[in-house]
């Protein structure tokens, strides 16, 4: 049996002890580091997918109202729900292009309505409703509580959603289409998250009917 | 010595990993902004031209949550051909989005510019 060296190198306690509080200390870093690159992303990426959303919401609003012609007009209608939080309805008549994602395919239906419902929390249902004369008077009479016309939901949640329209001869915007303002242009204010401010878009629209 | 090495190099990546995506989320967040300000342009840009009552005039909207607020100046244009005809009721408008810095300054973000034919709509 050949005898034991005592010159064999090997690592002392101490150096151990040094190396595995390096590694645990490399490895807790290399975890809080990630932790924080996947919150960041995914925070980067909610605020770039709700940013997307307002975008799309306000051109699917922009390419209806640019849809309507000389025979089209606007509708607006609004129901108080609770303590003076309203639900309205912007109806687009004669415009069978507007907010055209397939479901609007009968000719009779003459009234495309953009619908912001108040829904249970106090958050913001948009709805496009696709309505004929039959069921646009029913809904009324209903204040549109009853009705079963076809719809697409274009946003579930929202916080906030308001019209105003464009008074040429007072130059103000007003809050109803009473009388018989004639406006060409709308004012669309909406917040889907509380997070971002409201934001504010205008369209321009041919308007034949001149309520 | 090849310990502290090895420290400081990973502390050099972490350092710069993490001044990336701090990077990255600042450009999202300019890009976001940037897109809202034209929307903004192009919604004061429409309001202002397709007014039937356009007139000359300079004004400014109240500031929003972020301290932006626009300038609509509307200068009516006095142009002639070479036959020395008038070109009528043809104005400029031009939106600029401002915002009050934190130490007092005004910066424009944008701007917009457009005619617009008071007859025409």
């Amino acid at each position: 049996m050949p005898p034991r060296s005592s010159s064999r190198k090997a690592f002392t306690l101490l150096e151990m002890m040094l190396s595995v509080a390096v590694f645990v200390l490399l490895v807790t870093s290399a975890f809080s580091l990630v932790g924080a690159t996947s919150e960041l992303m995914t925070e980067v990426s909610e605020v770039q997918n709700e940013a997307a959303q307002r975008m799309r919401f306000i051109e699917v609003c922009r390419a209806a109202f640019e849809s309507m012609t000389g025979n089209s007009s606007l509708e607006f209608h609004y129901f108080d729900r609770s303590g003076g939080r309203f639900d309205t309805y912007l109806a687009l008549v004669d415009a069978p292009d507007a907010f055209d994602f397939g479901a609007n395919t009968q000719d009779e239906i003459r009234r495309v309505v953009l619908a912001a419902e108040i829904q249970s929390g106090g958050y913001i249902r948009t709805r496009v409703y696709y309505m004929d004369d039959l069921s646009f008077d029913e809904a009324k009479k209903s204040d549109f509580q009853q009705h079963d016309a076809p719809h697409v939901e274009l946003i579930p949640r929202m916080r906030q959603l308001s019209w105003r329209f464009y008074d040429p001869l007072t130059r103000e915007w007003k809050q109803t289409l009473d009388g018989n303002l004639k406006s060409n242009l709308v004012e669309l204010t909406f917040q889907i998250d509380a997070s971002s401010p409201p934001m504010r878009s205008v369209y321009w629209h041919l308007n034949g009917g001149g309520r | 010595m090849e310990l502290l090495m090895a420290l400081a190099l990973f502390t050099v990546a972490a350092v710069s990993l993490a001044g990336a995506l701090n990077l990255i989320s600042l450009t999202v967040g300019e890009s976001i902004d940037d897109a809202e300000i034209r929307e903004q342009l192009r919604a004061a840009v429409l309001e202002a031209t397709r007014d039937p009552a356009i007139k000359e005039e300079t004004r400014e909207t109240n500031p929003n949550e972020r301290g932006i607020y626009f300038r609509i100046e509307v200068v009516r244009l006095d142009l002639k051909n070479d036959q020395g005809e008038g070109l009528s009721n043809l104005y400029e408008v031009k939106v600029t989005a401002m915002r009050e810095t934190p130490d007092g300054r005004t910066e424009a973000l944008d701007t917009a510019m457009t005619y617009a034919n008071a007859n025409l709509l």
